[in-house]
């Protein structure tokens, strides 16, 4: 993984690690890297490796057991999927939406060109 | 328990290589300590050792004053890029060496880590290529066990794998000893999601002092169309701006209220990027002040 | 105050008793030949073979690492955070023991010899520093002490005059250097020549080192205060060049 500028570094070891967590790379119950080994390999301040993790721990993605290490959250995946679609929405539907009236498509015809990308994009 | 610099001034013939620099390194952290050549860095660490006295100011590590001060100075373990071992020693005696200073030297490790980078324990010192005499340097400083740890140009002629390799180490290290690093170095691309804190010099003064996260998230850059940039921008501290035909990109020490007017777009700094705009906006003020009329005017 | 002094003193004094040592077995090898020598060919003319280099290469010795020592000494210590002071003192007391050690293994080393050359009757003559300035001295039981001393405070003199050269030289830009470097002639070949030229004004200064040369060759015990007395001054200078200088280290190679 490649750090890109755009975004601060602990949010996006956060998001690559619920990327893992949701193409099960990380099953729940399984133990994540620790913050030194995520320090260690993207060659990251270990503070900031702490406070990007730190980030899943709280939203209960991720539960720590003392002197093991930290592990996926029973559920973590589901709730992670769940926060996606959320996302998406605000993200991309909202701006889809927007954008759409901004053109003067009505819904039928924005739900047609939705079902054109759904058969057009694989 | 800190290094602390106080007001430390240093001149040179008629050059002054440090003008009041005050400081505060506390422990626990892993510094940057960047400035362009002759910015005063390697100067500012040789005080710290007392290799150099300064013409004025005090150095504190710990609460007790540098000169002359054996507890102080051994707290500290610079390594930069002159050689001050002796010029007949070769590697293994002076790793040998290194324990009877330095009595919980991690010896073993420092064999192992001279065979990880092929490193050969039979050469002199000053015989070794640049590139090997940095990892001879580093890997001193990734085995002695003080509170300091000063790196100054540590991946000076390193290969890629080389550099890599130092910085996990240096990661790991931080994490098993949690002692201080302070890393003087001109590649900030590098190092800059590593060090927590960066200290910008320039011309002997301390331009910039703050955790790197604040740094980079207070400044940005924005671009669109130069009359609509021209007009957000209004009364923002601004560093440095380039135009592109009608396309004008301009650096901020600013946080720009959301969300942005269409035709705007904003991005976040890189260190380098900013480190590299606030010289230019740096060079433009001393323009300015000797009369020269730069592009802005 | 703490003080690191043990490792830097151990490395400073490994580093002079090695180079003593090395000297030392020179000055066996020489010795042997001289009896290989008297033992294959005989006497010379004068019927005697001598060798009086011992003390001479000691005193030689001293001085030139009173040179090289000091360089090296301040850069592995500022290296190794030990403080110019603590480095210093380590220098001092290197000079003070390592001398005292080559001084006695000389003395050692001149006994056998001269015991050896009487026993096998090859009429050999060996003269260290001592026995070559004091020939008719004799001093009962410490015969074998009063030479240790005397070497090792001339040693200690010389050592001091080369850590003044070296941190003169090092405090010193390039046209200081050159000036420096023309300056010691012309004071040390000056001074004596303006001293006799006005010998009428400077009759008492004159009086006055002729007194110190003869109670220099009249007493050991004199010229060792002389010797100590050089050491002390020579050592303080030192120590105010060194006090502000700055402790640079070599460039490192650029292949």
């Amino acid at each position: 993984m490649q750090f890109q500028g755009e975004k601060p570094i602990f949010l996006q070891l956060a998001e690559q690690l619920e990327n893992g967590i949701l193409s099960g790379a990380y099953p729940e119950g399984s133990q994540v890297p620790s913050i030194t080994e995520y320090a260690a390999t993207y060659k990251i301040n270990p503070a900031t490796a702490l406070k990007g993790i730190n980030l899943l721990v709280n939203a209960g993605l991720l539960y720590k057991k003392r002197g093991i290490g930290m592990f996926v959250a029973e559920g973590a995946r589901e709730a992670l999927r769940k926060q996606r679609s959320e996302d998406f929405y605000h993200n991309y539907i909202e701006k889809l939406v927007r954008e759409a009236k901004g053109l003067g498509l009505t819904l039928e015809q924005l739900t047609e060109l939705v079902r054109r990308g759904f058969q057009d994009v694989n | 328990m800190s290094i602390e610099f106080n007001a430390i001034t240093k001149q040179f013939g008629s050059t002054r290589a440090l003008d009041g620099v005050t400081l505060t390194l506390e422990p626990g952290r892993i510094y940057g300590l960047l400035g362009n050549n002759g910015a005063g860095k390697s100067t500012l660490l040789s005080i710290l050792t007392d290799r150099q006295r300064p013409d004025s100011g005090t150095i504190l590590i710990d609460g007790q004053p540098v000169q002359n001060n054996d507890s102080a100075l051994h707290k500290v373990f610079l390594v930069g890029e002159q050689n001050f071992f002796p010029d007949d020693m070769k590697v293994k005696r002076a790793f040998q060496t290194m324990t009877y200073f330095y009595p919980d030297f991690d010896l073993e490790r420092a064999q192992g880590l001279a065979q990880q980078f092929g490193l050969s324990l039979k050469k002199k010192i000053p015989a070794l290529s640049t590139g090997y005499s940095s990892i001879f340097r580093l890997i001193l400083g990734l085995s002695v066990n003080v509170p300091y740890v000063v790196f100054d140009e540590p991946v000076l002629g390193l290969d890629a794998q080389h550099r890599e390799l130092f910085y996990r180490l240096l990661v790991e290290r931080f994490m098993e000893q949690s002692n201080t690093f302070v890393i003087s170095t001109h590649l900030i691309d590098e190092v800059a999601h590593l060090i927590d804190h960066t200290i910008i010099l320039r011309e002997g003064k301390v331009l910039r002092d703050a955790p790197t996260e604040d740094l980079v998230s207070t400044a940005c850059a924005l671009s669109g169309p130069a009359e609509l940039v021209d007009q957000y921008v209004q009364g923002k501290k601004l560093l440095t701006s380039h135009s592109l035909g009608g396309l004008k990109t301009v650096i901020l020490q600013d946080t720009l209220p959301q969300p942005l007017p269409a035709g705007l777009e904003q991005s976040a700094m890189r260190l380098q990027d900013y480190f590299i705009s606030l010289q230019e906006a740096e060079d433009r003020k001393e323009e300015r002040k000797d009369g020269i009329h730069g592009y802005e005017s | 105050m703490v003080m690191n002094l043990k490792p830097a003193l151990r490395h400073q004094l490994r580093e002079y008793l090695i180079g003593g040592l090395v000297l030392w077995l020179i000055n066996v090898a020489i010795i042997v030949l001289c009896f290989i020598g008297f033992l294959s060919f005989g006497p010379g003319d004068d019927g005697v073979i001598s060798y009086n280099g011992c003390g001479i290469a000691c005193a030689i010795f001293a001085f030139v690492y009173g040179i090289v020592l000091p360089r090296q000494a301040m850069r592995l210590c500022a290296q190794m955070g030990v403080s110019r002071r603590t480095a210093f003192l380590s220098l001092l007391l290197t000079t003070v023991l390592g001398s005292l050690c080559l001084a006695a293994a000389t003395e050692v080393l001149l006994s056998c010899s001269r015991l050896a050359a009487r026993s096998m009757h090859t009429g050999e003559q060996f003269f260290g520093l001592f026995s070559l300035i004091y020939p008719d001295y004799s001093t009962g039981v410490s015969l074998h002490i009063v030479p240790v001393l005397y070497t090792a405070a001339a040693m200690m003199a010389l050592f001091s005059l080369g850590l003044f050269f070296t941190f003169l030289f090092w405090r010193l830009n390039k046209i200081g250097c050159i000036i420096a470097a023309l300056a010691i002639p012309v004071i040390l070949t000056g001074v004596p020549s303006l001293l006799t030229i006005f010998d009428q004004i400077f009759g008492p200064v004159i009086a006055l080192f002729l007194k110190i040369g003869h109670a220099f060759l009249a007493s050991p015990w004199i010229a060792m205060g002389l010797f100590l007395s050089a050491a002390l001054v020579f050592t303080l200078i030192s120590w105010l060049l060194l006090r502000r200088a700055n402790i640079r280290g070599g460039t490192l190679s650029q292949k």
